[in-house]
């Protein structure tokens, strides 16, 4: 059946917008589907400069107050030149969440979440990153 | 057509399109991570913050230290195209090299002198004597010259015929290796050959005490370039660069068979080296016979020194000095090590004694 209407069915120029189409949704697939991976701790770099880290496990936080205030309860608002973000950090769920932002009109910071990777707020080089276990080094 | 038909037929041909694409879209998945092997080593590494895995910097990095790791396996492998292989075989008096032969050739023309030769690149036909080849690894190993011996019951050898021994012993004469410069770079060699039982013999190079700490001084300029903030990086596992923080770095324990860390020492922007008699070795009438071969006497070392490590701020220079330090024995390395104010090393002896310059803690 199948062969056969393969064969009926000749290549028409509209199939082309179906085939990218489909090609275009399952790539998507691949690059967005994550995996969810236990964090234990979290990073906050701006400009490439750690500013910020939490440890899940014991629920603590340090920072450099040069740039990042605790405003609210597990609430610390991260400043810089280019601007700022308000993080909410969910010691219950290993979870980041930027709140308030004043990076430009999409805001996608504010969609991300610490579970499915970086959170980056590109106009503010501002990257929240997902901490595993450091690896240790040995030699010999 | 009724419309069923025509239903019919649109959706198989689309679903047998989307179904070609999902099978063949993970043969073009981005980030495909590659093992990237130094002379049959692997390389790895661990980058804490600056270049995020997965982002386009980190994948450039891969890719240029991919193109470091060819170029030094075209350099300096076992393989039979690469340069010292061709070197090895070359009949002619004169040899032009690269750039990168000739720096590790003028480092160990000045370390082979400085250690009295408890360093010596020239013992190839010695480390092959030995078993320490890697064709003796290699399943299906057989007698091929005439100094190989075959394999006894319990997969080990008899220790070589001492005619052969005296005879490869005369071939490691270093100090008759010439280099110099003039338009290129160039290797005069030593015109030294040795006849037993009507088979003459020429002196080769083998350079792997070195290849894996010069590796590293060339690829830190990779993860410069990328602008690593944070990061380890190792080559085989026995030569690692420790960047932008204090790393707590274990040594290898040498006195079990798994590979667990034994002693730690806290590393900040430094190359650091081990070498052992452990790592590489067999044992024949409970004596132990190591990789690590003594130019001086032809033999595996015999020293009391079973871990030496090595910190400094170059690769090249840990990854000999730790190899020079084991054929020298304890007291002799600490002596010698006071020639290197700025290195740091930390040896572990047969009876487990320790012999540091640095602070380091037992795990």
């Amino acid at each position: 059946m199948l062969t056969e209407n393969l064969k009926k069915a000749p290549f028409r120029k509209g199939d082309i917008i179906v085939y990218l189409v489909l090609a275009v949704a399952v790539l998507a697939l691949f690059l967005t589907a994550g995996v969810s991976k236990k964090s234990l701790g979290f990073t906050a770099e701006l400009s490439g400069n750690r500013v910020m880290e939490g440890d899940f496990e014991d629920k603590s936080v340090n920072f450099d107050s040069r740039y990042v205030q605790k405003i609210g309860e597990d609430v610390y608002k991260i400043t810089s030149e280019k601007g700022y973000n308000v993080i909410f950090i969910d010691w219950q769920n290993n979870d980041i969440k930027v709140t308030e932002t004043d990076c430009g009109t999409s805001k996608e910071c504010t969609f991300m979440s610490l579970k499915s990777g970086d959170i980056i707020c590109a106009p503010h080089s501002l990257i929240i990153r997902s901490l595993e276990r450091e690896p240790i080094p040995i030699v010999g | 057509m009724c419309i069923y038909s025509k239903i019919n037929k649109l959706i198989y041909k689309r679903l047998s399109i989307l179904l070609i694409l999902a099978l063949a879209l993970p043969l073009f998945g981005c980030n495909k991570s590659q093992d990237v092997a130094l002379l049959g080593s692997p390389v790895t590494f661990y980058i804490a913050t600056g270049v995020t895995e997965g982002s386009l910097p980190y994948d450039s990095l891969k890719y240029d230290l991919n193109g470091l790791t060819d170029r030094f396996n075209g350099i300096f492998s076992v393989e039979d195209e690469s340069e010292i292989s061709l070197y090895n075989t070359e009949n002619g008096e004169t040899v032009k090299i690269s750039e990168d032969f000739y720096y590790v050739l003028s480092v160990f023309k000045d370390l082979y002198v400085k250690t009295q030769g408890a360093v010596n690149p020239q013992v190839k036909l010695l480390v092959d004597l030995w078993g320490f080849s890697k064709r003796y690894t290699e399943a299906g190993y057989y007698p091929i010259y005439p100094f190989d011996r075959e394999r006894l019951n319990d997969g080990g050898f008899c220790l070589p015929n001492d005619k052969y021994i005296t005879a490869f012993k005369n071939l490691a004469d270093f100090s008759l290796l010439k280099i110099y410069e003039d338009k290129g770079y160039f290797v005069k060699k030593p015109q030294l050959s040795v006849t037993v039982d009507g088979v003459t013999y020429y002196s080769q190079l083998d350079l792997a005490s070195a290849v894996k700490g010069y590796y590293l001084d060339k690829a830190t300029e990779v993860f410069k370039k990328y602008d690593a903030k944070q990061y380890f990086l190792s080559a085989g596992g026995s030569s690692m660069y420790l960047y932008g923080k204090v790393w707590d770095l274990q040594i290898t324990n040498p006195f079990s068979e798994n590979r667990e860390g034994y002693l730690s020492v806290k590393v900040e922007n430094e190359f650091v080296s081990t070498s052992g008699t452990y790592e590489n070795c067999y044992l024949l009438d409970g004596v132990k016979y190591s990789h690590i071969i003594d130019g001086n006497t032809g033999k595996p070392t015999e020293s009391n020194i079973v871990s030496a490590t090595v910190i400094g701020d170059s690769g090249i220079l840990t990854d000999i000095l730790s190899t020079a330090l084991v054929n020298m024995g304890t007291e002799k390395a600490v002596d010698f090590m006071k020639t290197y104010p700025d290195y740091d090393y930390v040896l572990i002896n047969a009876d487990k004694s320790l012999t540091a310059s640095v602070d380091v803690t037992y795990l």
